[in-house]
Formats: structure tokens, sequence, C-alpha cells
């Protein structure tokens, strides 16, 4: 870049650069050619020249068949005719827009190969990352299984071995290094064979017969100007001024479309399908009348590129002759000029206009279809009813292929990037994005305005909550609670933090009027409940969480919340009674077994405390989850340090911590390490 | 402030230089035997009922916009000079018709005796496919007249079909008395036994004493000079049309270009004209045959395609639940949940969309992760801490764009050469059941971080155990994050790409591992921008005068071309891209380590070219 600013620069420096980039942006969007018409390029590998210095490769381009002229993109390896040589999926910017190539090496020649496929056991099961060594003949190779390298592309996991002109019978090796899993050796793998690698296990040859893929490619798509696009999102229509065939200045406003749709025509007289399409208008006004529709007619004959009058006598004597029953002018410059700008901002490419194009409008003055060349009666008729119809019908008659999603069904608001940014750890992006979406423009429905709101000063006083900023936190979910006052789950929330903010008086009120809006609705004890937890009020939660327990006395987790708050309320053998009655109805439930052990494991009132239990509750509770859970084994470990088994605790310990690091739980992995540390002491201690 | 005007930038100048120029139908002064390409249709209306529709758009200034002549001469003598080569490459199409009167218009009388086909060549490769032939070392050049030399030249293809001719000239020097030009030739056909290419590095002397007359050759000195023969006809043959045998809607889909479907679906979905559309490769049914998966822009449902033992396919998008119209840049098929089936990853405008495999083939969505500042591109997978399951590298290019510049095809990097207001570059962790955890910054890649990333590939580069990755970036240097994994099995990132020699301060756009030179450990191919008219312009003395003498460098390396960096195993990388010969890939972008020809050593595969049009109204 000639004028590329060259560093760090104010806007006043780079304004003219950008300019530049967009009006390149704007050249190749008209259909500029850019570093085109160029062949795609081979190289072949000829091996060490003199010393054991990598040589020159050769250009094989041409000979090689690869040298097309395409803009070409992703390229792919796979051996999809499985011949034992190396064929390539293609991708193109222009027509064909995806090649198969198909190697031709193993039709005649004499050269052996061998392919194979990984199946990992103790790694990640595709074995991404496993580094193959093929020995055979005294030469070794190295390959490695990647998923995702060149442009956009994922090759075949099929490991492929050219091997050369071989001796008969010749035999070789294959060192697998499994990603972070060890080494295996495999012996007598013979050449020729598409081989499957599972780890551990012998290897398996697979015995399919190759196809034989004929070489055919499509023909080119004649080109065409020829189009009819059904916009999913209409864009309103200018107004336009033109001039009728007795000279009198007209106007078309779209704000003023008396209540019907509009087809907008330019035309020539000069051009055969132009007169064909208007006197096939003509023949069937009668149908177009009675489907509302308003038809408007206009000559661009008035319009020169090159600045030499105009010539209306033939339209004139065309109009004369034809007794258009429809409405008839010609556009001048401007008018064409603002039809052109419209179209040209629906579409990433622009095209010229061709003659003859239409517009069809709807009767609010919106543009619904855009026709390039002319457009048959039956398809004008049919593309009328669209104009009123559900989103969802002009969505299947806007694709040109069917599918099984709606795009509009994946709508990205501002909350959506609030959340990915938060996701990310960037807590000011989220913000950011809240604030947008509270102040979005209000639309014509003001309910859902309301909900919206509700919703993203919720996701904002959730984010401050959870960085434990209270303030902040209470006055989000307050604005929220002023858009969606009949939420009472919204009041418990705002509650709990303004009660953390200090602001108790102001909490209890909070927690009141929640209460007060629906009485015996389990959802709101639930969470009064669970929010006295959060802001340890245990006794409170004790009552909520009877009272809701009372309208479901099955439910699960209300008694486990419930045994909580019991245990927090200083009452640890209520808890245990609680956890022991639902063990009766849910002998199988890990997470009873778990919270019961730990309690009875650490509990510091002796006529509960029963470690010996508390280690059999626990082992059982791991068996049952195939010791995989990390929280689980955290009990097992407690349970076992206190009965005295410090080394085993130790074991478990260990187990939980890779756990917790392999699935991201890092501040657990933290918590058990520091704990580890201090059996450890406890182990060394005398 | 600096003044920045007072250049155009390098493409608009290339354009301006060469759409006046009539007879530049193509980039490459290209020569065919068989037909000319026909005339495109005149861009006003004319009064032909014969022609359907005849275009009747604004014809906007820009396309004609032209650049400060007197600064790049250079490029006013290339474009004489090109024409006058072009014209020489149609003569050799026609070698039966060979005489000194055709080609009078090119040469100068007191053209030098030149050679164009060494004698003496010897095989420096043979197997069941190619032959390679190159000039002894101790050859003496035997130069001959003009008309004998190029007599020697095209004497072998006497009896050769389709005969191509091709120059592309990438440097001139109008500093000398006789100004020098260098360029690619290449020429090549199809023989009764195969094809056969010769190609070589043609640097021209020419006489030009007046800057409105075409210049006339006085010598030329030709130098790595090559021939290539294919036995038994080109090695690869395209068989699409066999494939995809009984789906009517294959063609109608992929047998339109991005143009005509971007000038037939609202730009709202994102379908734009640059085609970056990428391919996955996977068996989707447990089979053991590979499939086929085919991301679509905006607007176009994606496909796949289920392969049957015959090597054709069935069209399974529906079915499988996985013809989305959402703007899909890349696919990965990985068995994240390591339940032994291929689940599916799309990178799309609405960020990253998980699917489950059902074991059959039928996908449902688990997961998507949006990545707020910009819609992932290219996506790489590796068990980077090792802990069993595969986590995901995801590459984006430019941040999300305004209203105002939807649609427009290309970045706004800032500065070109390295710039670093590009899209945020996202890891996300495996933490098992489908859920996956933004860890970028806290392993340590967001250094460099804010990079134009067109690709990115994994591999352990320095043979520790764990991979690391190399990232390709357009507008400037790349990245490649060595993988330190702690005693705790905790990993940290550290960008050594300066260090480890493979920064490769260039266009980036893609990145394949592999073994080059035979020795075990990983080297690299990047490829990148080779542009001409870059390498023409960033040369000459009036370029980017006020920039110093490492940012002119920095331009110059831009366009050079693609990149073979050759692992030296002591965790750095020795440049190899010149002596190997594979630099000139054009405007590349997806390149890839394949032996195509059984043999055992890596060949490389670029494909390229931008932006081909029709019309001719020259090549930017």
């Amino acid at each position: 870049m000639a004028q590329s600013p060259l560093d760090a620069v104010s806007p006043i420096d780079i304004s003219g650069y950008l300019q530049n980039w967009s009006a390149l942006s704007a050249m190749i969007g008209r259909g500029r050619s850019f570093s085109g018409f160029e062949r795609h390029c081979c190289f072949l590998n000829t091996g060490p020249s003199s010393g054991n210095e990598l040589g020159r490769f050769a250009d094989i381009s041409a000979a090689s068949g690869f040298d097309l002229i395409d803009d070409g993109r992703a390229l792919a390896r796979v051996d999809w005719d499985r011949d034992g040589d190396l064929d390539f999926w293609l991708t193109n910017r222009g027509a064909p827009r995806l090649r198969l190539l198909k190697n031709n090496l193993t039709r005649s020649a004499n050269s052996s190969w061998l392919t194979i496929s990984l199946q990992g056991r103790t790694c990640n099961r595709d074995a991404i990352g496993a580094v193959l060594e093929f020995t055979i003949a005294g030469r070794k190779q190295t390959r490695v299984l990647r998923a995702g390298e060149g442009f956009q592309s994922q090759s075949s996991k099929r490991i492929h071995f050219g091997l050369g002109a071989l001796p008969r019978g010749e035999k070789g090796q294959l060192t697998v290094h499994w990603p972070g899993s060890g080494i295996e050796t495999i012996r007598d793998l013979l050449p020729g064979n598409h081989y499957h690698l599972k780890q551990g296990s012998p290897p398996r040859p697979d015995a399919s017969s190759p196809p034989d893929l004929v070489a055919g490619s499509f023909p080119a798509s004649a080109p065409t100007e020829q189009a009819r696009v059904v916009l999913t999102q209409r864009v309103p229509t200018p107004v336009l001024g033109y001039v009728d065939f007795s000279g009198a200045l007209q106007k078309y406003d779209p704000s003023d479309t008396g209540g019907r749709p509009t087809l907008i025509n330019l035309w020539a007289s000069w051009c055969t399908p132009c007169v064909a399409e208007l006197e096939d208008f003509s023949d069937h006004h009668a149908s177009l009348k009675a489907k509302n529709l308003r038809t408007l007619a206009l000559t661009i004959e008035a319009v020169s590129d090159d600045g030499s009058k105009p010539d209306l006598g033939d339209a004139k004597k065309l109009v004369r002759k034809s007794k258009f029953p429809f409405q008839v002018g010609v556009t001048d410059a401007n008018g064409l000029r603002l039809l052109t700008v419209l179209h040209s901002k629906i579409f990433s490419r622009e095209r010229p206009l061709p003659l003859p194009t239409s517009f069809l409008v709807d009767k609010h003055g919106q543009l619904a279809v855009i026709y390039r060349g002319p457009v048959k009666l039956a398809q004008l008729l049919s593309d009328l009813d669209l104009l009123e119809a559900a989103p969802v019908v002009v969505f299947k008659a806007a694709f040109p292929f069917p599918s099984s999603d709606d795009l509009d069904l994946f709508p990205l608001g501002e909350l959506d990037f609030a959340r990915a940014y938060q996701d990310g750890g960037d807590l000011e992006g989220a913000r950011r994005h809240a604030h947008r979406a509270i102040a979005a423009e209000p639309t014509n429905n003001p309910v859902l305005d309301d909900a919206n709101r509700a919703r993203a000063w919720y996701f904002l006083g959730s984010l401050e909550q959870s960085t434990r900023q209270w303030v902040a936190a209470a006055e989000a979910f307050g604005k929220s609670v002023e858009h969606a006052p009949t939420q009472p789950l919204l009041k418990v929330a705002h509650g709990a933090v303004l009660w953390q903010s200090g602001a108790r008086e102001a909490a209890r009120k909070a927690f009141a009027e929640a209460a007060r809006a629906k009485a015996n609705d389990i959802n709101l004890l639930n969470a009064l409940g669970k929010a006295h937890l959060q802001i340890e009020q245990p006794g409170e939660a004790v009552i909520y969480l009877q009272q809701a327990q009372a309208l479901a006395p099955e439910n699960l987790t209300i008694a486990l919340t419930l045994a909580l708050a019991h245990e927090k309320a200083g009452n640890p053998s209520a808890a245990v009674a609680e956890y022991r009655r639902r063990l009766q109805s849910h002998p199988d439930s890990a997470n009873i077994k778990n919270n019961l052990a730990y309690l009875l494991a650490t509990c510091s009132d002796p006529a509960v405390r029963d470690p010996e239990e508390a280690l059999a509750l626990a082992t059982q509770a791991n068996a049952a989850a195939n010791s995989s859970n990390p929280g689980l084994l955290d009990t097992l470990a407690t349970a076992q340090a206190e009965t005295g088994a410090l080394s085993e605790a130790l074991t478990s310990l260990q187990r939980a911590i890779k756990l917790a690091q392999e699935t991201g739980k890092t501040r657990l992995a933290q918590e058990l390490r520091k704990k580890r540390g201090d059996y450890a002491t406890r182990q060394n201690a005398p | 402030m600096r003044a920045v005007d007072f250049f155009l930038i390098l493409f608009l100048l290339a354009a301006a230089v060469s759409c006046d120029s009539e007879d530049r139908a193509q980039a490459t002064n290209e020569s065919s035997a068989e037909s000319e390409k026909p005339k495109p249709p005149a861009a006003v209306p004319t009064r032909n009922a014969e022609i359907p529709f005849a275009p009747i758009g604004l014809v906007d200034q820009t396309l004609h916009r032209e650049p400060s002549r007197d600064a790049w001469q250079g490029e006013v003598f290339n474009d004489l000079a090109s024409a006058q080569l072009k014209a020489l490459g149609k003569i050799l199409v026609h070698p039966a018709k060979l005489s000194l009167e055709n080609l009078q218009k090119l040469i100068h009388r007191d053209f030098r005796p030149s050679e164009l086909r060494p004698g003496g060549l010897v095989v420096v490769h043979q197997d069941a496919a190619f032959v390679v032939k190159r000039p002894a070392a101790d050859q003496r050049p035997r130069a001959r007249p003009f008309l004998e030399g190029i007599r020697q030249l095209v004497t072998p293809f006497a009896e050769a079909r389709e005969l191509r001719t091709e120059f592309k000239i990438y440097s001139v020097a109008l500093d000398a008395g006789e100004p020098v030009s260098n360029s690619w030739f290449q020429i090549s056909g199809r023989t009764p036994g195969g094809t056969l290419t010769m190609r070589a590095k043609w640097r021209c002397h020419w006489n030009w004493p007046s800057p409105d007359e075409p210049p006339t050759l006085k010598a030329i000195a030709i130098s790595e000079f090559e021939q290539t023969e294919s036995l038994g006809g080109p090695l690869l043959s395209d068989v699409t049309k066999t494939v995809f045998r009984g789906l009517p809607e294959f063609p109608k889909q992929f047998n339109h270009g991005m143009d005509y479907w971007a000038s037939r679906l609202e730009s709202r979905y994102g379908i734009g004209l640059s085609g970056w559309h990428g391919l996955a490769v996977g068996d989707v049914n447990g089979d053991g045959l590979d499939d086929l998966y085919v991301c679509e822009p905006g607007g176009l449902p994606n496909r796949l395609y289920i392969s049957r033992p015959d090597g054709t396919v069935i069209d399974a998008s529906a079915l499988s639940g996985t013809d989305f119209r959402l703007q899909t840049q890349c696919a990965l098929f990985l068995d994240l949940d390591n339940d032994g089936d291929q689940d599916l990853t799309l990178a799309t405008t609405l960020g990253v969309i998980f699917m489950e495999n059902d074991g059959r083939g039928g996908f449902v969505v688990k997961g998507s992760k949006l990545i707020p500042e910009a819609a992932p591109l290219g996506l790489a997978a590796a068990d980077f801490d090792l802990d069993g399951d595969l986590d995901l590298y995801v590459g984006c290019y430019s941040l999300r764009r305004s209203n105002e510049e939807e649609g427009q095809i290309l970045g706004r990097p800032i500065p070109y050469h390295d710039a670093n207001n590009g899209g945020r570059n996202v890891l996300f962790r495996n933490d098992r059941s489908w859920r996956f955890t933004d860890a970028t910054r806290e392993l340590g890649l967001d250094q460099n971080n804010r990079r134009f990333t067109l690709a990115a590939s994994w591999d352990d580069y320095d043979d520790d155990g764990d991979p690391d990755l190399y990232v390709a970036n357009d507008y400037g240097r790349n990245n490649l994050y060595r993988n330190d994994r702690d005693g705790n099995g905790d990993s940290k990132f550290v960008d050594v790409a300066k260090k480890a020699g493979v920064e490769d301060i260039s266009a980036g756009m893609s990145v394949t591992w592999g073994d080059a030179d035979g020795d075990g450990d990983r080297d690299l191919y990047v490829s990148n921008m080779w542009s001409s008219a870059g390498n023409r312009v960033a040369y000459q003395r009036n370029f980017q005068t006020e920039a110093g003498e490492t940012a002119r460098e920095e331009f110059q390396r831009h366009a050079r071309g693609n990149s073979l960096f050759l692992n030296k195993g002591d965790g750095t990388f020795a440049d190899a891209s010149l002596t190997a010969g594979v630099a000139m890939g054009r405007w590349a972008w997806g390149s890839l380590f394949a032996d195509l020809n059984n043999d055992g050593r890596n060949d490389l595969l670029v494909a390229n070219g931008f932006i081909t049009q029709p019309d001719d109204t020259g090549d930017l």
C-alpha cells in the first residue's frame, strides 16, 4: 500500500487511506478483476540436492493438471476413491465452486502406498496430534494427524504414505506417538492396504475395492442477467418524478399509494423484450387490476450516456399505437439514478440494471420484488400474493434452496453480545452492550420494550452481582423491577443484593413485597429460601423452604436446599433426618449420599458426626458416578481423612484435582490443591 | 502529521495503469492456440434488438481513476513491455508459422544473440508420473540469433496440442539506458505422450526511445530453466460430475459463482464476493468412507454429502439437520465428546456452533459461542492440554463492520504492512459435557492477538509432546505460539514467531505443517500474496519515500510470495522459500503438503487467484 500510514496515526491521517480502501471495495463490487486469471501452482519435491540440503522443487503446475484458472480457496487431501493416491477437494470463488480432482497415479504406475486411520483410547478419540512414523526398506517417513490446516480446510483423518517402488512382499513398521499417551509400534504392515488402528489393539486392514471415477466436470453455466429477487427485508422506495406522454409532470409517491401495490417498469422502445412485456401487461390488464396492481412503465430513452440529444419519437409512436391501459411515462437521469442506487444497496455485487427491469412495490411503498429482465405474468400474479403473506412464506419464496433453519430465528441482539463478552471475561464489553440494549430505540410494542429492558437490566444486575458490586447490582435489579413490576422473582433477586449492599430495610421490604405478590407459589418460596441462604439468614430460609416443601413434599431439590438451610441454621440433626428420609425414596441418589456423607464426616456435633458411615456413603456415591466427579471425590477424600486414612484421601484428592483441571474447574482445582497440601502436612506430622 | 496523499495505493495504481490498455483482457499475458477470448459485450446500451437486455447502470468514475503518471513510469513501461511479450506469446503457440516477419515488431535490429533453451539438459527427477530436466551445472550457454533461438525453444512442441504461453513481469528497472524487465515465462502443451512444459526466468533488455511507442527486445538472458514432462497425460482429473451424478440441485448451487449469488441474495445475509468458504472431510456415518461438508455463504444452505462405496454421494444436508443458510466460513469434524462419532463444529456469523452426531450422521445443536467483536473465520483443533479432549482455536479476521461498511470486501488494516486492528482470536477449552470456555487470556494467547487472521494450524514443532500453534495473518506478521506446560500440566503460550524466524511479514493466507526435507520434524509452508504489481512498485525508488528502510523492506517482503520454513530442530527455522523455488504461488489461498506421486516426499499444492471477472475492465 503506497499510502498506508506507517504506524499509529490520527483519524485525519488515515481518512484518505480508508477512502481508498472503500473505493477499491466498490470497484470490486462492480465487477473488476483483482489478481484474476491466475493458475494454481503445484511443486514437486525432488528430494535433496547435493549433500543433504533440500533441493529445488520442480514446477509441475501444468504437468499435474492442477493449474486450473479458478479463484481457488479451500483445499483438502483425501483418498476419495481408496486407490492409494491422494485426491483433492477444492472450493472456488467462481463457478464451479466445488471440485474433486482425482489422482490417476496408481492407474498404471508401479508405486506402493499404505494408509492408516487411528482411534485413540486414552488420548482424544480422534487421535488428533498423533505423530506417525512409517519405516519400510530402511526409509522412514513422518506424518501428523491434524484437524484444520491450509485455508478453511480439514483434510481426511486417514493418513497416507506414498512408498515409491518397492520389492514385492516388503513389510513396514509403524510407530505411533499417541498425543500425551505413549508410543506404540506395529510391525509387519503390508503396503497396498488401508489399515485401521485402535490404540492398544492390533491393526485391522479394510478390504473394500476402489471405485473407478470417470473424469467429467460440469459445463460452465451460461451467464445471465435475468433474475427475480424477493426481498426478505423490504426497503423504502424513493419518490420518482417523471413526465407523461402528454408532457405533464407527474410523481410516484410511495407514501401515497392509495393502499395499492405498484409495479415500476423500466423499458425502451428499441428493446424487443420490453415491448413484448408491455404488451403482455396490456393484454392481461384485467387480471392485474383484479389484484389491485398499479402499473407504472417508464422509458429510459430520455437518458443518454454520451450527451446526445434524446429522441423519444419511437417511444411516442409505440405509446400512441399500443394505447397501454396503465400509466406510462419518461424518467430522467435522476429517477434512473435513484432506482439504480436503491438496487445496488441491496446487493454486495452490483449489477447494472438491464432492460427491462421491474420493481414490485407493496402498498406501504416498500420495495418487495425485483425483476431483472422480463417477468412472466403468472409469476407476477403469484408474487402479488406474496406482498401481504406471512414472513415465513416470503422466506420460502426468497431463497433459491430450501433449508431447515429460518434465518430470522437467529437474530443477534445486544444482549447476546453482552453475554459473549461476559463469557470471555471482558466485563466492560458486557456492560457496554447491556447499556446499548437498555438504550435501544422504542418499537411500536411497549410491552415487548419493557420486557427487553427488564431483561437487559437483569443481565447487568447479575453481572455486577458476580463481581460483588452490590450497590450497582441493587440499582440494576431495581430498574429491572421497574420495567417488570409483576415479576416477584425479580424482587427476590433485588432483595438479596440490597441486603448485601447494606440496605437491609429495603431488602426486607422487597422480600415482603415479593412474598405478598403470589401466595403459595413453590418457585417463589423456593427462591426466597435460596435468597435467604445466600444472605446468610438460614432461619428465614428454613421457614420459606418449609412452606415450599408443604406444597411439594416430594420435591427433591427443595428438600436438599432445606437440609442445607437446617445445617446452616445450626440444626444438623434436622438436616440428617431430611437426608435420610429422602434417601429412603431415592436410594440411588449420589447427590443425597454425597451431602449426607460430607455432613457426617465434618459435623462438629458428636451426636451427629459419623466418619465411618460417611466413608461408606461416599464410596457408594463415587462407585455410582464411576469416580468421575471431582466434587464426589472430594467428599470421599474428606471422609477418608476423617477416618484417618490419609494416604487414600490423598489419592482421591489427586484424582479429583486432575478431573477438575480437565473439565476447566480451575477454582475447584485450586481449593483441592490447598486441601492436598493440608493433608500432606497432617500426614507428615508426628 | 504525515502527508499520505502523495501516493495512490498500490492496487488502485496497478488498476488504473492497466485499464486503458485494450489488450489486457487477462492479468497474465497468456495466449492460447485454441481460441481467442471472445470480446464481452459493450457496457452501454446499443440499439440492437437481438441483445435481450443491455446494461444501463451508471458508469462510476472510480473505475477510471488515474494515478499520477510520472511517479510510476515503470508501470507505463510495464504495460507496453507486457503487451510485446504477450504478442510474442501469441506467435509462439503456432510453431509452424514462425517467421522473422511476424517477429519484426517485437525485436530490435541490434538484437544480441541469446540462448532461450539450454542444450544438454539432464534428468534431475524421474518417477512413474514425471520427468524433470534442468541444465547441467557446467553447461555453457550457446547464444543464437533471435529466430533460431525461438525455433530451438518451440521445436519440441511441434506435435503438441493446446499450446499455451504466459509471461508475467515482476520487476522493471528504467535506471540504465536500456530498460530491463524480469519476468516468468512458461510454455506448455499436450504431447502425444503426455504433457510438456518449459519455464524460465527471462531477463529482457529493451530499446524504448519514446514513451508513446512499444519497446523492442534487445537481449534476453534466461535463468532457472526447467523442463517438465508428465507421462500419460495430467496426473489429476476433475471427476466432480461423476461424484454428484443424480443430484440436480448440485450444479444449480455450485455451478454459479459468488458474483451470481451476491447479485441475487440480499447482502444482509452475509454474502460477499470473497468466497471464503471452507470444507471439511470426515467419516460422518462410521462406514469407513470419508464424507464431505461444504460451507456456504449466507442465503445458500451448507451441504453434507455422504459418500457411497462407488465414490458418488447422496445429499444428506436436510436429513442430518446441517443445512444452515447462515453465513458459514469453516467447519471441522471432531469427536468432541469422545463417543466414537464425528461431531460438527461450524464457524458462522453467529459464532461457533457445536453439533453432536447421534452416531448415524444426524446432528443436533449442543451450543454456540458468539465471539462479540468479530465473526469467526477459521478453525483448528488440538488437545493442547493433553487432557484427552479436543480444544478449539478460532481465528477471526476483521472486526464486525458497521452498517456503512457492510458488504465491503476488504478489511481496513492499519498500518497496511503490520496491521494490528483485526479481530481477536479465541481459544475455547473443552470442559466436557459440551461446555467450552474462552481461555485465551489465561493461556497467554492474547499476545499479538489483533491481527487479520486467515488460518491457523497446530503441530508440535519443538517435539516436546504438546501441540504448538501457528497463526497466519493478512497484512502483517504471523504468530507462532509455543505451548509451555508446567509441572501441574498447566499450559502457557508464548509468541515466539520472531525468535523462531517465522514472523513472515506479508499477507498470510494459509498455513500447512509437514515434513518437507524428510528429517522427521515439522516444517512450515505459509501461503501469501505474490503480486507482480506489488513487486514492481514496491521496489521502485519513489515508493513510500517517507518510510524508513525497514518499513520499505517490509512492504517489499509483502509481495514476495509464499514461504517455506525448514525446522532446524533447535526451535528455529530456516527460510528456504527461494532456494526451494516455492515462493511464486501467485495470489495464494489454500496450500497443502501432499505426496502427489507416492514417492514418500511431501509436495506442495497452492490454490490461487483472488477475483477473476469476465468483463474486460483490466485487472487491479
